[in-house]
């Protein structure tokens, strides 16, 4: 291979190895890899199909918290009138919660000026802080745009967000609600740890800025850290869609997994915060049960979920295949399985059935039952709704009768796959199927005819130069 | 009617059909694509789902040629269809569908080499996955991959801007003028990219290949 438009001097030389060597890298997605990266997309789109922002860019998704902050540079003093009056004095003084160290009102809340930013005060100053962070001091309810909490170091204060979230805030920590609209609650966390639940089941979405990322919520379990250095969203149940600073699209991120603005890729849980939102939502559970039917706020409170509802029920499609994928990453095959088959089950109309199928059918073989898989790959290949997973699962049925050493069957299989799918893009793939039988066959004269067809119409085909080199040995004499 | 006697009309046709002229083959997938196109610009969303279906490995192959082994390659494949969708609505069909992904791509991966050439990071020979070929060895395998990271590191060298020109018009063999248009570039410029590129991989790696194949 040369370099085009070069005279022949070792610069020539050394592009034709750069070439090959840029060739000879592994550049196929294998059935597994296409089948999860597909999924991936698919759950990236329904998130921007079905966001706020529609199909808009994921860039719009900033456009809120900028109106949001100028409202909120505007109306500063509306602000101020508003922490005066504050949650307390509207709302019902902040009730103590069972266990409390009974510290009086407003504690958890942090006195004006005392915290690092410019933060209004909602309630008044608290008289004495709690020496142990694990004491959850005071339920607050931040409803309103422009309410804002501060919690000092030391300190932890569990919060109403609206109708459906709740959460519990870890001094020192400052939080802001910057939009509060039926179905939409933006909130904004400049630094301390937020650990929080989620209900989104009437379709609402929770929206979190942290510094360098923008969280957004449906129904979940999770946390988020926010620090001036980068931010961390770490979630226990369901997902959560976050947007890093500098990255054009949204990632999900699923059950037991992380991620953080400075890194580039989802990671696990920490166990520590696993124990921690695992506390939250314990906590919150019984305060909402203990609390619900005499507290003094309890007649203009918001409805509460019952104290058995989790917040990882009636997941999506998609989060039920996250945990799936989560299991495979973890070589809990037995879990995945569970969890693909619960996607069939429940959501046997959804696209994501197809890959659960699909993903099925590759765990039957990895556990060696081929007739199973190759059961779901028939399924899948004949009644599958998307074309492309119908003709993955169709290659993946011949690939299945040559590896069983049906050679005939396979050939069969793969001739028909050409013949019904033309314009595939998995043609190349096909014929060098082909070419490898017929060269174990030894079928000389098929190896010919089909290494032609392969350099004809697959002449950067990944197969291209094994062809060359398959069609050469059967020429020579 | 037996078995055998409907194998040969369909083996016959597969090979009538698969001998249809590759620019034959191209139109017809063309024409898919902008039928698809049409459809989930009309707001069907499945029809994005077949069209990214169709393409994935081409942009797969594409971005690997680029990037290289890259561990973030599912991400960067995540944002290549994202931005195709988002940016569906401005795809007015003078090119082909797969030129407009191939531009998107091109972009994308000129990005994550801009930002990755900021924090670089040693590639991993272990890690480079190298197509397989037939009787070679367990120690001609690592050999491969041990020149295929040395050459990988070289390529991370030089400019993303003028790799990327090496890449599309050496590697991918595409014209000058082809290249121009994927990357917005005149075609002078692009030819100094790639002369510029190779006369630094010359550099990079006939030094290396000096120092008996030492990894960078």
């Amino acid at each position: 291979m040369t370099a085009p438009g070069r005279g022949g001097d070792g610069r020539d030389l050394v592009a034709a190895e750069v070439t090959e060597d840029v060739l000879a890298t592994d550049d196929r997605l294998d059935d597994m890899r296409r089948a999860r990266l597909a999924a991936r997309i698919d759950a990236g789109l329904n998130h921007l199909a079905g966001g706020p922002a529609g199909a808009g860019t994921a860039r719009t998704w900033r456009r809120p918290l900028l109106v949001g902050l100028v409202l909120g540079s505007a109306g500063m003093a509306a602000a101020v009138a508003l922490a005066i009056v504050g949650a307390a004095g509207e709302r019902g003084q902040p009730r103590p919660v069972r266990g409390l160290a009974s510290t009086g009102d407003g504690v958890g809340t942090s006195p004006l000026g005392t915290g690092p930013g410019p933060g209004l005060p909602i309630a008044p100053p608290p008289s004495t802080l709690p020496a142990s962070p694990s004491a959850i001091l005071v339920e607050r309810e931040l409803s309103r745009a422009f309410d804002r909490l501060e919690v000092p170091a030391g300190t932890r204060v569990r919060a109403r967000l609206g109708q459906r979230a709740r959460m519990t805030l870890v001094g020192p920590a400052e939080v802001a609600v910057v939009v509060s609209r039926p179905g939409l609650t933006e909130v904004e966390l400049t630094r301390g740890r937020m650990l929080a639940d989620y209900d989104g089941r009437s379709g609402g979405k929770l929206r979190i800025h942290a510094p360098g990322l923008v969280a957004e919520v449906v129904g979940t379990l999770f946390a988020v850290e926010a620090e001036a250095g980068g931010s961390r969203v770490s979630v226990a149940h369901g997902e959560v869609a976050v947007l890093v600073e500098g990255r054009p699209a949204p990632i999900m991120v699923n059950a037991a997994q992380s991620i953080g603005a400075g890194t580039r890729a989802v990671q696990a849980l920490a166990p520590a915060i696993r124990v921690e939102l695992e506390d939250h939502a314990r906590s919150a559970h019984r305060a909402s049960a203990s609390s619900a039917p005499t507290g003094p706020t309890s007649a203009s409170a918001p409805p509460r979920r019952p104290a058995s509802a989790s917040p990882s029920e009636a997941p999506s499609p998609s989060a039920v295949y996250r945990m799936a994928e989560d299991a495979m990453r973890r070589r809990d095959r037995a879990q995945a399985r569970r969890r693909l088959e619960q996607i069939v089950a429940r959501f046997p109309s959804d696209r994501l059935a197809d890959t659960a199928r699909y993903e099925l059918a590759q765990l039957a073989l990895a556990d060696g039952d081929r007739a199973g898989a190759a059961r779901l790959l028939e399924t899948l290949a004949q009644a599958g709704r998307d074309p492309q997973l119908r003709e993955s699962a169709a290659l993946a049925r011949c690939r299945l009768d040559l590896e069983q050493g049906a050679e005939r069957r396979a050939v069969r299989c793969l001739e028909t796959f050409r013949t019904s799918r033309p314009a595939s893009g998995r043609d190349a793939e096909a014929l060098a199927l082909l070419i490898d039988d017929a060269s174990r066959r030894g079928a000389c004269d098929d190896v010919i005819r089909l290494t032609a067809d392969y350099q004809r119409l697959h002449p950067a085909g990944p197969f291209a130069r094994e062809a060359t080199q398959r069609r050469a040995r059967c020429l020579l004499p | 009617v037996t078995a055998g006697a409907l194998v040969l009309p369909v083996a016959m046709f597969s090979t009538l059909t698969s001998r249809l002229p590759a620019r034959v083959r191209e139109d017809q997938a063309g024409a898919q694509d902008a039928a698809l196109v049409a459809q989930a610009l009309a707001g069907d969303h499945q029809a994005f789902g077949a069209l990214h279906r169709r393409h994935i490995d081409f942009v797969w192959r594409r971005l690997t040629h680029l990037c290289g082994p890259d561990p973030d390659r599912e991400d960067l494949v995540q944002q290549i269809f994202l931005e195709v969708f988002r940016g569906l609505g401005r795809f007015r069909g003078e090119a082909s569908f797969r030129s407009y992904l191939y531009k998107v791509t091109v972009n994308i991966a000129y990005d994550h080499l801009r930002r990755r050439g900021k924090r670089p990071r040693p590639i991993d020979a272990g890690a480079i996955e190298v197509l397989p070929a037939p009787e070679a060895s367990p120690e001609s395998r690592a050999a491969d991959r041990q020149r295929l990271a040395t050459t990988w590191t070289a390529l991370d060298r030089v400019k993303p801007k003028k790799r990327i020109a090496f890449i599309l018009r050496v590697v991918e063999g595409m014209s000058l003028e082809e290249v121009s248009q994927l990357v917005n570039a005149s075609v002078p410029t692009v030819a100094k990219r790639v002369k510029h590129a190779q006369e630094e991989l010359y550099r990079l790696l006939a030094r290396r290949a000096g120092q008996e194949g030492d990894a960078p």
